[in-house]
């Protein structure tokens, strides 16, 4: 994805304690000042993702969340908020109750409630929200889909019963006609 | 459709929004466009301009899936690319733009795109998108005429702001037209299509809506 800027090395490593809880082992610079952790909590506002910082991996979790860096993977808040700064860059598969765009992102994002992109957002995929609101100015290429949250939930019913492996017995079966 | 035509133009007030100081038209193609996505449930609308949140909230409030790509930003990018082993014009565009699976789309918006388009990428193009419509799909495009007061027309957007008006902004891209039209013309583009109208404006802009 995006190269690690020029300057970066790589450092610090991530306390287990702090959500959202990093899966994938994060490759992440800390900045000369901001030398504290690759995504910190701050209090009420919720946990943040520093502008040096790159994670790739899984992010998952149930407070807020802003994405400061780069964010390479999936993010997956819940019912919470995510928050895409104007420098921010992921390229993820991303849901939350409520989503954010200032910055720029790559991938399919899923707001249970609301989506909104602002005007220095840049965007390409899909989205589907149950409400969605662009800033004029905004880039977006990609799919616009509004479904409320049971829609959503039904799609995602549908979506694992399709997703549901033939058993092995009638796959043979049919195999056999 | 969660909102049809018919209770749109119910709930809108009875006197005409306020539009002072913005351009506007009055678009019969566009009352058309709408009316065949009514016959189908959940269609899937492509729209080639920019992104507008009125456009969104437009075609979102109908029900639509829509699809927005700025094909004019990829025409302008494409054309004033520079490099010592660039692909033909052709060959770049095509390959960057218009990526849907074919009888996909029950609608597409071409604003102005075929009159901006070098002559070798427009029967590609209007191929490209008559493929991705599905059967009883609907295209619609807006042609300018070259004989305006002012010679060759600006660069506008186009933005929806009900079924049948449409404001258009100015445009930053340097794009120039490169021809004007003739209904036979695009008729030929268009050879397969089931039916297709064209609506005359003063505004030397003509609407051509196309069903497969």
């Amino acid at each position: 994805m995006w190269g690690p800027k020029k300057g970066e090395e790589a450092g610090a490593s991530l306390s287990e304690r702090e959500s959202p809880v990093v899966h994938a082992s994060p490759t992440y610079t800390p900045a000369p000042a901001e030398p504290v952790a690759a995504v910190a909590a701050t209090g009420k506002a919720g946990a943040r993702v520093g502008r040096t910082l790159r994670i790739k991996g899984e992010l998952v979790g149930t407070e807020e969340l802003v994405i400061d860096g780069e964010v390479e993977g999936t993010v997956d808040l819940g019912e919470s908020r995510l928050t895409i700064a104007p420098q921010g860059r992921v390229q993820a598969d991303i849901k939350a109750r409520e989503i954010i765009i200032e910055g720029t992102v790559r991938g399919t994002a899923r707001a249970s409630d609301r989506l909104h992109i602002a005007k220095s957002g840049n965007v390409s995929g899909d989205l589907v929200a149950a409400r969605v609101s662009i800033e004029d100015g905004a880039y977006f290429k990609g799919s616009i889909d509004i479904q409320k949250p049971e829609e959503q939930k039904a799609a995602k019913v549908s979506e694992s019963y399709r997703a549901t492996p033939t058993p092995l017995v009638a796959a043979s079966k049919d195999k056999l006609q | 459709m969660r909102q049809t035509l018919t209770s749109w133009l119910q709930s809108r007030p009875s006197e005409e929004v306020s539009l002072a100081g913005r351009v506007t038209r009055t678009s019969l193609g566009l009352e058309q466009f709408v009316e065949t996505l009514g016959e189908v449930n959940h269609p899937a609308v492509l729209d080639l301009g920019r992104v507008w949140n009125s456009t969104v909230s437009f075609f979102t409030g109908l029900g639509c899936k829509l699809y927005t790509e700025d094909v004019f930003q990829s025409l302008f990018q494409a054309l004033n690319e520079s490099g010592p082993d660039l692909l033909p014009l052709e060959e770049r565009f095509l390959g960057s733009v218009l990526q849907y699976p074919e009888e996909s789309l029950r609608g597409i918006l071409a604003w102005d795109l075929l009159d901006y388009l070098p002559e070798p990428l427009v029967a590609p193009v209007a191929q490209r998108l008559f493929d991705r419509l599905e059967p009883g799909g609907a295209f619609l495009g807006f042609f300018h005429d070259r004989s305006t007061e002012n010679g060759s027309p600006s660069f506008v957007r186009y933005r929806v702001l009900d079924p049948r008006t449409v404001e258009l902004l100015p445009g930053s891209l340097p794009l120039k037209q490169q021809r004007s039209f003739a209904n036979r013309a695009l008729l030929q583009l268009f050879e397969g299509a089931h039916s297709s109208r064209t609506f005359v404006g003063r505004d030397h802009l003509r609407e051509f809506f196309v069903v497969k």
